[in-house]
């Protein structure tokens, strides 16, 4: 038998729903906001865009709160992903639709981020409404970031139900049951805003 | 349906001239549905077999727990009540419930003295399989109360004897072991080169519809005669079974025919008991012997085997606290204690 | 004596006829013949009676043991015992379902009916599995509560009624191991003890003498296999022949080692 007092599982594990909903999760709240500015025009957005480069200690702050938590959660997801079973076959029932939809998700977020910043953040090129612009005047990106978007909207509104489970928060029936309704609702609202923002990029600036 | 049911306020009816009868009510007016099972058993016996007032014609009859809140009936008896749904698909908890009574206790067993010691020393037992404290008769819930007391004597004399003891289980020759071993493992191999045409699932169904049929609720004489004769029967046909598992992992068809021989040995053991014993006393009801004979037969009987079948004796029961008393469930118990 | 339902009291010999022939019904059954061995399924016909369940017709092709065709076999391998599912043995996956063969009522199932051992387990032959894995957990997370004893350490606290009633719908578990076939997250590649587990832990950890053994339970559910390896598909709950509420035993056993886990780290 395995020594009961070896938590580190378990600590882990509590570490990677956490980090997806306090520093990934938060930013993610952060980045459909900004980038929803773009339904106000190009300079909304690009003031938007300069008040977050004007952020003291930016670089420290992307690096440790957001790119370390990204991809500590990113990492060990595809390894949760990856030990969990699926058998909605068998199983066909809403919540067990929900967990793989949850992986699944979860592993499209992750090649959606690192196409993103490569394109994006790490393009050399300023974060201007002009930029992103010119990315999704291409058709085919602009149906990458739409999935993309979706995909992480979903994956972020199901882990809150999720989350409220594996913290002991909705305990009852009931309450997991109104909260899949929040969270569904939730989902549709950010991936409005997220879709929305999209759209209003293909606009030209005028 | 466990009896329970009855002990939260169920009540046994069936219809007579049209109308709900209840019958254990009226034949005992002053313990009703709650008179012990052997009592009950024979009454519902009596009712659909003797008056053929069964429900539908069939052998059965109601019990009724419709009248209590559904609420309580959750509490107290949900998960009874819910598996008579499963099996039934009425809900219990509005239509009254189909019943039957069946077996689900063997009274007897091995004999064990005060000690809780069978005759082979060393071997103790205690729970369902000895015989001591329900002879004739088991009442609710005092089995679990049997065990409990059995266990509690059989540990420290378990104990008491092996300390006492001068040789060891290793100080035993290996040969000694080895040669049970042998004799075990070519009975097994025997079972397993049996290729007769009887099938042992096939006896023992044929030995569990005599049995139930004859040796149960309510028995006569040449009946029982006539099932001896038939347990004879099978344990020739058991000579012809054939084993059609030949397989070495968990062969459960061997290890059944192993067992069979068994049941078969104990069935007759029991049947020629019940032959023996003319009287009627707790659940062995004999029509032709109504009454209890405390004369004769306020006696164990014990069965030992022996090549040519069961030999009975019987053993004084100890009543020296308690006298015995009329059972009678029509009066209150005061009245049967002159 | 007991009563039990007419049903199963049904005589064995009474025969169904449909257009003066005689009914069937029709099964199909993986087969195994040792632990190692390779799985194969075989069909059989059993003659149709009143009331049949699973059970029923596996004891029917024990008593003739010959497939579909009349071709003789060995006779299906598998186990019983209360015949009213309260002690789980006979859990098997029945058309895609883990469920117990006692309460598996014929009528009520579509046919051909499809037989499988849960595959959650090492199957030992046949329909018979080894739930070892389950007995195992129970003691991981010790469901029980100690009160053996030298002396007689007198009556216990009592426990409040509304307390003892749901107290008392998760101690009907009967370890069939319907919720642990059916959790995604029960698997090779993961050493999850399976729904059931937290459950009991949830009941002990409630009865004012289990208590007492609180903290150890939940280090328990903190360990390897413990409860963060539930993903929350929630298959256990709409699996549990019971209607236990599995998954609201496992949420309270969230909050419960998420308090025990920051409690422990604050007092270091
Ligand atoms: C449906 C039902 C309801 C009941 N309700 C009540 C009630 O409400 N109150 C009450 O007091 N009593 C009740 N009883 C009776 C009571 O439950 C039993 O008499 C009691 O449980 C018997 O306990 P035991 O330990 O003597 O035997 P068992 O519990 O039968 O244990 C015998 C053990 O021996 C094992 N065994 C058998 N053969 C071998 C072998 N060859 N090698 C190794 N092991 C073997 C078996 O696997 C089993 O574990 C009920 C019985 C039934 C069937
Ligand atoms: C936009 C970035 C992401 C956000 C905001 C996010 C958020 C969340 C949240 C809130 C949860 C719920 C935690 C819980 O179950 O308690 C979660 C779970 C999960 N995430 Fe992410 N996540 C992100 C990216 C990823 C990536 C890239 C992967 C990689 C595949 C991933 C895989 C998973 C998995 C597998 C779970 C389920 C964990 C479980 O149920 O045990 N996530 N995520
Ligand atoms: S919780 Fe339900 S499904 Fe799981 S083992 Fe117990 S009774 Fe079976
Ligand atoms: S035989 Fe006990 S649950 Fe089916």
């Amino acid at each position: 038998m395995v020594q009961a007092d070896s938590h580190s599982q378990f600590l882990l594990r509590r570490l990677h729903t956490l980090a997806g909903v306090v520093p990934v999760g938060l930013f993610l709240l952060e980045h459909l906001f900004t980038n929803s500015m773009a339904t106000n025009g190009a300079a909304a957005f690009n003031s938007a865009a300069a008040t977050i480069e004007s952020i003291p200690f930016l670089h420290f702050i992307e690096f440790f709160f957001i790119f370390v938590p990204l991809i500590y959660h990113g990492v060990y997801g595809l390894y949760v992903a990856f030990t969990s079973g699926y058998n909605s076959g068998q199983f066909p029932w809403w919540r067990n639709v929900m967990f793989i939809l949850q992986r699944l998700t979860g592993i499209i977020t992750f090649v959606f981020i690192i196409f993103h910043l490569w394109t994006t953040r790490f393009s050399g090129k300023a974060p201007t409404f002009e930029m992103v612009h010119q990315l999704v005047s291409n058709p085919a990106y602009f149906w990458f970031m739409l999935i993309g978007t979706v995909a992480a909207t979903f994956h972020f509104s199901n882990g809150i139900w999720s989350f409220c489970v594996h913290w002991g928060i909705t305990v009852g029936q009931r309450a997991q049951r109104v909260m899949s309704y929040v969270t569904m609702i939730l989902f549709i609202v950010l991936a409005g805003v997220g879709v929305d923002a999209l759209i209003a990029f293909t606009h030209t600036a005028s | 349906m466990s009896e329970s049911a009855r002990g939260e306020g169920g009540r046994v009816w069936t219809y007579k001239d049209g109308k709900p009868w209840y019958f254990l009510e009226e034949m005992y007016p002053e313990y009703g549905n709650l008179v012990p099972r052997d009592v009950a058993t024979r009454a519902i016996f009596h009712v659909c077999v003797d008056l053929g007032l069964g429900v539908d014609g069939k052998n059965q009859v109601y019990l009724d727990v419709s009248h209590i809140p559904t609420e309580e009936l959750n509490v107290k008896l949900g998960a009874i009540l819910e598996i008579y749904e499963k099996f039934v698909g009425d809900d219990p908890r509005k239509i009254p419930m189909r019943i039957f009574p069946a077996m689900h206790y063997s009274m007897g067993g091995l004999w064990v003295d005060i000690d809780q010691q069978t005759n082979i020393p060393g071997l103790f037992a205690a729970g369902e399989v000895e015989y001591q404290y329900h002879g004739a008769n088991r009442l609710g819930a005092n089995s679990l109360l049997s065990c409990i007391y059995g266990g509690m004597v059989a540990g420290p004399n378990a104990v008491k004897y092996i300390r006492g003891l001068r040789r060891s289980v290793d100080s035993l020759p290996d040969s000694l072991y080895d040669q049970h071993r042998r004799k075990e493992d070519e009975n097994f191999e025997r079972i397993l080169k049996m290729d007769g045409s009887e099938n042992p699932y096939e006896i023992h169904r044929e030995l569990g519809q005599w049995m139930t049929d004859n040796v149960t609720v309510v028995r006569y004489n040449d009946r029982i005669q006539k099932t001896e004769e038939k347990i004879v029967e099978l344990m020739e046909r058991y000579q012809r079974i054939g084993v059609s598992d030949k397989s070495r992992i968990e062969n459960q068809t061997a290890q059944f025919t192993r067992h069979l021989w068994n049941m078969l040995q104990m069935a007759r053991a029991i049947t020629r008991g019940a032959y023996l014993r003319n009287e009627s006393r707790g659940t062995h009801f004999k029509p032709d012997f109504p009454e209890r004979d405390d004369e004769h037969f306020l006696k164990t009987t014990k069965a030992t085997w022996t090549p040519d079948g069961p030999k009975i004796e019987y053993e004084d029961v100890d009543v020296s606290l308690i006298p015995p008393r009329t059972r009678n469930y029509a009066v209150a118990k005061e009245a049967t204690e002159q | 004596m007991t009563e039990v339902a007419t049903q199963q009291g049904r005589s064995t010999t009474e025969q169904v006829l449909e257009n003066g022939q005689q009914k069937f019904v029709h099964l199909r059954i993986q087969r195994q013949d040792g632990p190692d061995a390779q799985a194969y399924m075989q069909e059989f016909a059993v003659p149709y009676t009143p009331g049949m369940n699973v059970i029923s017709c596996l004891m029917e092709i024990r008593t003739n043991p010959v497939d579909k065709n009349g071709r003789p076999v060995t006779p299906v391998v598998w186990e019983m015992n209360c015949l009213e599912e309260v002690c789980g043995i006979c859990t098997m996956v029945i058309n895609g379902k883990p469920r117990q063969a006692c309460t598996s009522l014929v009528d009520k199932l579509e046919q051909p009916i499809d037989i499988k051992p849960m595959r959650t387990f090492p199957v030992i032959r046949d329909l018979m599995v080894d739930r070892g894995r389950m007995f195992d957990a129970l003691k991981r997370v010790k469901a029980w509560i100690p009160i053996d004893g030298t002396y007689n350490l007198g009556p216990g606290p009592r426990m409040p009624e509304k307390d003892r009633q749901w107290a008392y719908e998760l101690s009907r578990c009967f370890t069939c191991g319907a919720c642990v076939e059916a959790c995604p997250n029960v698997n090779d590649r993961t050493s999850f003890i399976g729904p059931f587990a937290l459950s009991q832990a949830r009941l002990f950890n409630e009865h004012p003498t289990g208590m007492m053994n609180r903290a150890d339970r939940l280090d328990a559910l903190m360990g390897e296999g413990g409860i963060h390896e539930c993903g929350n598909a929630q298959n256990c709950v709409e699996v549990c022949p019971k209607g236990i509420p599995l998954t609201t035993s496992i949420a309270a056993m969230n909050r419960q080692v998420t308090y025990h886990a920051m409690g422990a780290w604050l007092k270091k």
